[in-house]
């Protein structure tokens, strides 16, 4: 049997005395996507935060394709920046850059792509977000629905080998939630991305989701197929989890 | 300290009579380039930068002009303030002050003092509603006498006003500004000024001091203990020009009592 | 009270008090420009991860910013050539403390600048993979820049209105001026009138200017 794509070893990460993440270790295959749910303050941010190598931790080992990374050295944790995507709950686009220019900084200075293949590509997935008409609009002029679909857009544009989002539909109304789910869904398909979703989406998880785990005080209580998982958890924590949620 | 400084004054005064003249830095500076700086503080009708020509005019001036014209040393003026004028002279930023500095002992502690040149006395300036008449007068209690900060007037004004309330400002224009809103009695201040003052603002009157009311004050250049014979040589123009006559001259010329020249007959 | 005005005198010199603008400009100025370069300096050094430097920056700006202009002004015209030799013309002492006043106030503008970027800013541009500098660069100098610029600009209002204090050193701008003709012509609450009409005119005209700065932004924060 092949090695998964994404393997993720022992991940640990206190804060003082607090353990905000107790070893916790999965696998994805290529082009699957796994949705991530816990109540506020379970770690799953801080997880997805690690996983972008933007946090210390005290273990934990990630494989990504053929690349192995050390998620417990300052040095090599830097090199997930570039093999992971992460979209932000709050979107956090540059505000004093046009739709274009948030989306060819970071190709030019990173992967030095010169100027005419970063537009290239970013007109490319302009087009695949809807929003080609808004590339010299500036991220005030957006709606949030717009500005979403643009820091995904943004993130795609480095091409993480795994893009994740931190509950990236929760600072939105429910009309613009679609929107961007829609586009979570139609990258699944078409670009063919590894994912990660932190939502509480259910219907989205059902449907679009190959795996799916609970996470609770930094352990994971269950994590099985995304069916298995919505239709008949096995955990009654879960099981007590999902009940709140769509009662909600 | 002073002990110390009047040794060194003693010293170097006896080392300059005694023995063959070692000249300063600067004098020799001066003797060389035939240049001598001049640090200048605004005085009406003595030192003050015409402002329409951009020219400095007044009795002093005219007075440097001569000693250019006698001795063929040119002078550089540069303009500062009161509060200025003896930081710079130790910073070394001019050779001499000549602006009409009053020699008092507790100045002298900092720069010496060349022979006086001119005589001033204090007078008082009034509102033309007082009833002051005399110095008595105005030493009543709840009176309140404006003077400005560290001048001669200043001194004169604490030793002679023990009922009055002596208050200081850090320029002539709020001391005199005071009197006029009423809420000072009377401004203490040079004669000369003060009479010139009190012709230019009729809302103004002048208080001259009875002979024995008064306190004179010499008019004096100043240079740094270390330039002895800049001092020296100063001195031997001063004496010279009043022989002349030169002074009672300018005090006709600028308008000023002949006093100016003579002091308390 | 009793008062007679006459604003004749400003009608007589005003010229010759408003020629004391060229003093007050060609000592603002260049301080101002001063302050700015060496402000930015000094909050670099803030950020360094070098710890001497830090101090060093912090030390400065505590020590200029809470020293008195005045003293620091007397003290660099009549004091540092007792000690050091090296006498400065009025003009320069003045350029000097207040390029060393202004930087250190100019360090706390570009501080309070960067610190209203939110730090969001800085992790979004990390997660992409920029480099430390790239961030600087690209995310915080273009809009720390807008957002340090009014701070920045009072700075520069505070370094024009304490030229001013150049008049204890004698610089010949227009508040020198106007004591000046005060003692020839005895008429002091007219010529401050003067003097202060002639620096609410400089400061406002570089108001004006330093608004049209702003209007450069094309953005709004999100």
């Amino acid at each position: 049997m092949a090695e998964p794509f994404l393997s993720l070893q022992g991940l640990s990460k206190a804060f003082g005395d607090t353990q905000i993440l107790k070893d916790v270790s999965f696998t994805i295959d290529k082009g699957e996507t796994m949705v991530i749910c816990g109540p506020s303050g379970c770690g799953k941010s801080t997880l997805l935060r690690c996983l972008n190598g933007l946090e210390p931790v005290s273990s934990g080992a990630l494989r990504l394709g053929e690349e192995q990374i050390d998620l417990s050295s300052p040095k090599t944790r830097e090199n997930a920046r570039t093999g992971t995507g992460l979209v932000f709950q709050n979107f956090n686009l540059f505000p004093h850059m046009s739709v274009m220019e948030n989306l060819t900084l970071a190709p030019r200075r990173v992967l030095k792509l010169r100027a005419a293949e970063a537009r290239k590509e970013a007109e490319r997935l302009l087009e695949l977000i809807g929003l080609s008409d808004r590339s010299a609009a500036y991220p005030f002029e957006l709606s949030g629905g717009q500005r979403q679909r643009v820091a995904i857009a943004r993130a795609l544009a480095m091409k993480p080998q795994l893009l994740m989002f931190d509950e990236p539909t929760s600072a939105l109304d429910p009309e613009k939630k679609e929107e961007v789910l829609g586009l979570i869904r139609e990258l699944k398909r078409t670009e063919e991305v590894t994912m990660i979703v932190v939502t509480h989406e259910i219907g989205f998880g059902k449907n679009v989701a190959d795996w799916a785990m609970l996470l609770e005080d930094g352990s994971i209580v269950e994590h099985g197929a995304a069916s298995d998982f919505f239709t008949s958890p096995t955990s009654p924590r879960t099981q007590r989890f999902l009940k709140a949620i769509i009662n909600a | 300290m002073l002990t110390k400084m009047k040794l060194l004054a003693a010293t170097l005064l006896f080392g300059l009579s005694a023995a063959p003249v070692t000249a300063g830095k600067t004098f020799d500076r001066i003797m060389s380039e035939n240049k001598i700086v001049v640090g200048v503080a605004p005085w009406n009708g003595f030192v003050a930068k015409n402002p329409s020509s951009g020219e400095f005019e007044g009795l002093i001036v005219d007075d440097i002009k001569k000693m250019t014209e006698l001795t063929g040393i040119e002078a550089e003026l540069v303009n500062t303030t009161w509060s200025g004028l003896i930081a710079g002279l130790q910073a070394g930023k001019w050779d001499v002050i000549m602006t009409g500095m009053g020699a008092t002992p507790e100045r002298a502690k900092a720069v010496a003092f060349t022979d006086g040149w001119g005589y001033l006395s204090h007078v008082a300036l009034v509102r033309n509603d007082s009833e002051a008449q005399s110095r008595d007068d105005l030493n009543a209690e709840g009176n309140r006498i404006a003077v400005v900060s560290g001048t001669s007037a200043h001194q004169f004004a604490i030793n002679v006003f023990d009922k009055a309330e002596v208050a200081s400002f850090s320029d002539t224009g709020a001391a005199v500004l005071e009197v006029m809103q009423g809420s000072a009695a009377a401004y203490l201040g040079d004669s000369i000024s003060n009479t010139r003052r009190a012709e230019e603002r009729e809302e103004l009157r002048l208080i001259e001091f009875a002979a024995d009311k008064t306190e004179w004050n010499s008019m004096n250049h100043a240079v740094r203990y270390e330039d002895q014979d800049l001092l020296l040589f100063l001195n031997t123009y001063i004496r010279a020009m009043q022989l002349r006559g030169w002074y009672t001259e300018l005090a006709e010329k600028w308008d000023m009592p002949a006093t100016l020249a003579t002091g308390p007959r | 009270m009793d008062y007679s005005f006459n604003f004749g005198i400003l009608f007589d010199y005003g010229d010759y008090l408003a020629g004391g603008l060229w003093y007050s400009v060609i000592i603002a100025f260049p301080s101002i420009i001063v302050a700015t370069v060496l402000g930015m300096i000094l909050a670099a050094m803030h950020l360094s991860p070098l710890r001497v430097l830090r101090i060093l920056g912090s030390s400065y700006v505590d020590i200029f910013r809470t020293l008195p202009v005045v003293v620091l002004l007397i003290w660099i015209h009549y004091v540092l050539p007792i000690l050091t030799g090296l006498s400065l013309s009025p003009t320069e002492s003045s350029i000097l403390a207040l390029s060393m006043n202004g930087s250190a106030l100019a360090c706390e503008a570009y501080r309070g600048g960067l610190q209203a970027i939110p730090d969001t800013q800085r992790q979004a541009a990390w997660s992409l993979g920029l480099s430390k500098l790239d961030i600087l660069r690209y995310v915080i100098i273009p809009q720390g820049f807008f957002s340090t610029l009014p701070a920045l600009t009072n700075v520069h209002i505070t370094i024009i209105k304490n030229v001013t204090v150049t008049v204890l050193i004698a610089v010949p701008e227009v508040m020198f001026r106007a004591q000046e003709l005060t003692v020839q012509f005895f008429r002091p609450l007219e010529l401050y009138t003067g003097a202060a009409i002639v620096y609410v005119a400089l400061i406002l005209s570089f108001t004006v200017a330093m608004r049209q700065l702003e209007r450069l932004r094309k953005w709004e924060s999100v």
